[in-house]
Formats: C-alpha cells, sequence, structure tokens
C-alpha cells in the first residue's frame, strides 16, 4: 500500500459503470453502428414495438451513414421489449435473425439479472454488426 | 288467418282505458288567463298575474294565458300545449295573437305555445331560453309559483308589453307577494357536480401518478439520460408547427418484440 492511500471504508469506490452502457460501448467500437438501449416503466404501453420507433426517431437515429442503428426498448414493468433496427441494419441481418436475438434475449432476461441479460443481447448484435458494417472501412 | 283469442280483449281493453294511455281531460279554460289546477300560486299571486295579463289584453289585444295543470300524463308537451290553446281559443278566435305558458306540475315539464303575430319578438329559442332560465331553476329549487310568474313576466318583456317600461307589471307581482329580485335565482349546485369533480380530481390524480412514476433512462455508448416525459410531447409538438416530414418515418423499420 503506498503512501496516500486509503483502505476499507474511507476509500473512494470506482463509479460503477452501468454494463449496459460497456456493452454499448464494445459493439459501437467494432463497427460503424449506433446501438442504444431506452427502459421504460410506463403502465400503458400497447405497442412496444411502436413506441420503441417513436423513440427511434425522437433520438434522431435514423441519421446514421449506412442506416445501421438499432434501439433496444425495455419496459420494465410490463415486462415488454422490442428491438428495431434501422433499414440497412435490417437488410444486412435479416428477419430471423431478430427473431433469434429476440428468443436468445427472452430467456436471458428470464434466467438472469436484467441489465446483465441485455448487455448480453448488444455484445451479441455488436459482434454481429462488426461482420457487415466493420469499422476500419469507414 | 287465426283469430286471437277472445279472452284477451277484456285485458286489452282495460289496457286502452288505463289513465297512463289516456290522454288526459283539458279542463275548462279559465276565466281570467290563469288557471291553476295543483295550486302552486298563492292566491295573492295568482290574482296579481291575472290582472296584469288582463291589462296588457286590454292595452294591447294580445291574449297571455298561463296553464299550470296537475299533469300532462302519457302526451308530449307540445301536442298537448296545442291542443289547449285550440280549445281553449288562446288569442280570442285569432291564434296569432295568443301566447300560452303551460306547466305540467307532475312532470315539472313546460312549453311556450306562440302565436305567429309574435315571431319577429317572441322566437322559439327566446321562449325556450325564458323557460330554461327563469322557469325551471325555480321549480329545480323547490318554488315553481315564483317560476311560472316570472317566466310570464319575461315573456310580457319579449313581446314588449306597455305595463312593463312604467313598471305596472313589476308593481302588480310584488304585490301578489314576489320578494326580492325579479329574475331567477342562481341555484345551489347539484351533488352530482361535486361527484362529477371527484371523479375528475381521481383521473387526474392517477394520471399524474403514472406519468411521474413513468420513469424511463436512454443508455448510449456515454452513459444515460433520463427523459422528462413532457419532452416527447414537445418533440411532437413541435414537429407538427414546423411541419416538416421527418425522414426517420419514410421507411419502416426491422427488428422484433416479445415479452418476458
Amino acid at each position: 500500500m503506498g503512501p496516500g492511500e486509503v483502505r476499507g471504508k474511507l476509500a473512494k469506490k470506482e463509479p460503477r459503470i452501468s454494463p449496459i452502457v460497456q456493452a454499448i460501448a464494445w459493439a459501437e467500437a467494432r463497427s460503424t453502428a449506433e446501438v442504444r438501449v431506452h427502459i421504460s416503466r410506463r403502465w400503458f404501453d400497447k405497442d412496444p414495438f411502436g413506441h420503441a420507433s417513436e423513440i427511434f426517431s425522437r433520438f434522431g437515429m435514423a441519421r446514421t451513414m449506412s442506416r445501421n442503428a438499432v434501439l433496444f426498448y425495455f419496459n420494465q414493468r410490463l415486462r415488454r421489449f422490442a428491438i428495431v433496427a434501422d433499414t440497412g441494419a435490417d437488410a444486412a441481418l435479416g428477419k430471423a435473425y431478430w427473431a433469434g436475438l429476440g428468443a436468445s434475449l427472452r430467456e436471458d432476461l428470464l434466467s438472469t439479472h436484467f441489465e446483465n441479460a441485455i448487455a448480453i443481447a448488444v455484445r451479441t448484435l455488436g459482434i454481429s454488426l462488426s461482420d457487415h458494417f466493420p469499422k476500419e472501412k469507414d | 288467418m287465426p283469430k286471437p283469442p277472445l279472452i284477451l280483449g277484456p285485458f286489452v281493453a282495460l289496457w286502452l282505458a288505463s289513465p297512463g294511455f289516456a290522454a288526459p281531460q283539458i279542463p275548462a279554460p279559465p276565466e281570467y288567463s290563469v288557471l291553476d289546477q295543483p295550486d302552486l300560486l298563492s292566491p295573492t299571486l295568482e290574482r296579481a298575474l291575472e290582472t296584469a295579463l288582463v291589462e296588457h289584453e286590454r292595452l294591447t289585444s294580445e291574449h297571455l294565458v298561463v296553464a299550470i295543470l296537475s299533469e300532462r300524463g302519457a302526451s308530449d308537451a307540445e301536442s298537448l300545449t296545442k291542443r289547449i290553446a285550440a280549445e281553449w281559443q288562446v288569442g280570442r278566435g285569432n291564434p296569432t295573437r295568443g301566447i300560452l305558458l303551460a306547466y305540467y306540475s307532475r312532470e315539472k315539464d313546460s312549453r311556450v305555445e306562440i302565436g305567429v303575430g309574435f315571431d319577429s319578438v317572441l322566437t322559439p329559442d327566446r321562449a325556450r331560453k325564458i323557460l330554461s332560465e327563469t322557469l325551471r331553476p325555480e321549480a329545480r329549487m323547490g318554488d315553481p309559483g315564483r317560476g311560472i310568474a316570472l317566466a310570464a313576466l319575461e315573456i310580457l318583456r319579449s313581446i314588449e308589453s306597455p305595463l312593463l317600461p312604467n313598471g305596472r307589471a313589476e308593481e302588480l307581482l310584488r304585490a301578489g307577494g314576489l320578494r326580492g329580485e325579479l329574475a331567477a335565482r342562481i341555484p345551489p349546485p347539484s351533488n352530482r357536480s361535486w361527484a362529477t369533480w371527484i371523479v375528475f380530481g381521481i383521473i387526474i390524480s392517477i394520471s399524474v401518478t403514472a406519468l411521474l412514476t413513468s420513469a424511463e433512462a436512454h443508455y448510449t455508448r456515454s452513459g444515460w439520460i433520463h427523459p422528462k416525459p413532457w419532452e416527447n410531447w414537445r418533440a411532437r409538438i413541435l414537429k407538427k408547427i414546423r411541419r416538416r416530414r421527418s425522414v426517420d418515418h419514410d421507411v419502416a423499420l426491422g427488428g422484433t418484440y416479445g415479452s418476458w
């Protein structure tokens, strides 16, 4: 222990970085795509995909060069989720991919911690996006 | 074609003859322009009203009659009032010069039958307004007699009776016992309005609670932000004001959705 270091309870704790933020940073470091996660606790959410689409446009996520932004939307109160992908990402990955990602996300949400499940889905997406939209090509 | 069974005949006849089905008998016309069957008016007020209507007729040849009946039965107010006006010859044989104010006590219904000669001064809308703003509030407050007297006064005012400018009509009604301002009193709010406000308050409280507890978090690679609920509405309003087609809505988005 060096001079000036403090041990025990007086030691300053490192601010905790959410695993979701870490996963997003990791995914975006490997591709040109933009990935975001939106978590809501709305009481009424009849159409999660429609609401997620509104959030997608509200935050201007369609303004990427390759139209490859993806938004994960979760309603924690009603336990619903939606994955919204811009046209470029949708064309590159295909509808079957989203169905598979949604299924694995659902299993993770049921089996593990909420934040960790999201982080796993984001990292999985990041790997797929890096194959189609690698960072170095830009 | 089989004939209906004869056994039903007496029951049908009894039903047809029942008081609820038959139109009420029209009483004989009053001697002095006011008929008060259920005695809603005090004797002095009845005399005062009669005097005012008779004096108006003497000055203008316009025949105004007030008919206060106990009930109208199964008949509707409009047709029964027309029948009364026709049978009593309101207008003294010239229906264009007659006005009948009818009040049906049991149903708390009222109607004004106006001769066509008064079209320019007393329209049906004006008559409806007199009834709704003068007679009915007083009837709701339990004093239909006062309401009828005030409605008659308003009718005299509408047809520009010479009894109004010199204050004669008001003087007569005050002598008949009308107190206070000669306008309808404002009825107290009904219990239903309280219930409405309570329900409205509950809805507002639930909406505000739902809004405040509908927390949202938006994560990016830099961190996360906490968008305010009204930011979404502001964005929608600004978009409508600017009338700019957002490129975001030009194409359908892909993806999936589900629940867990």
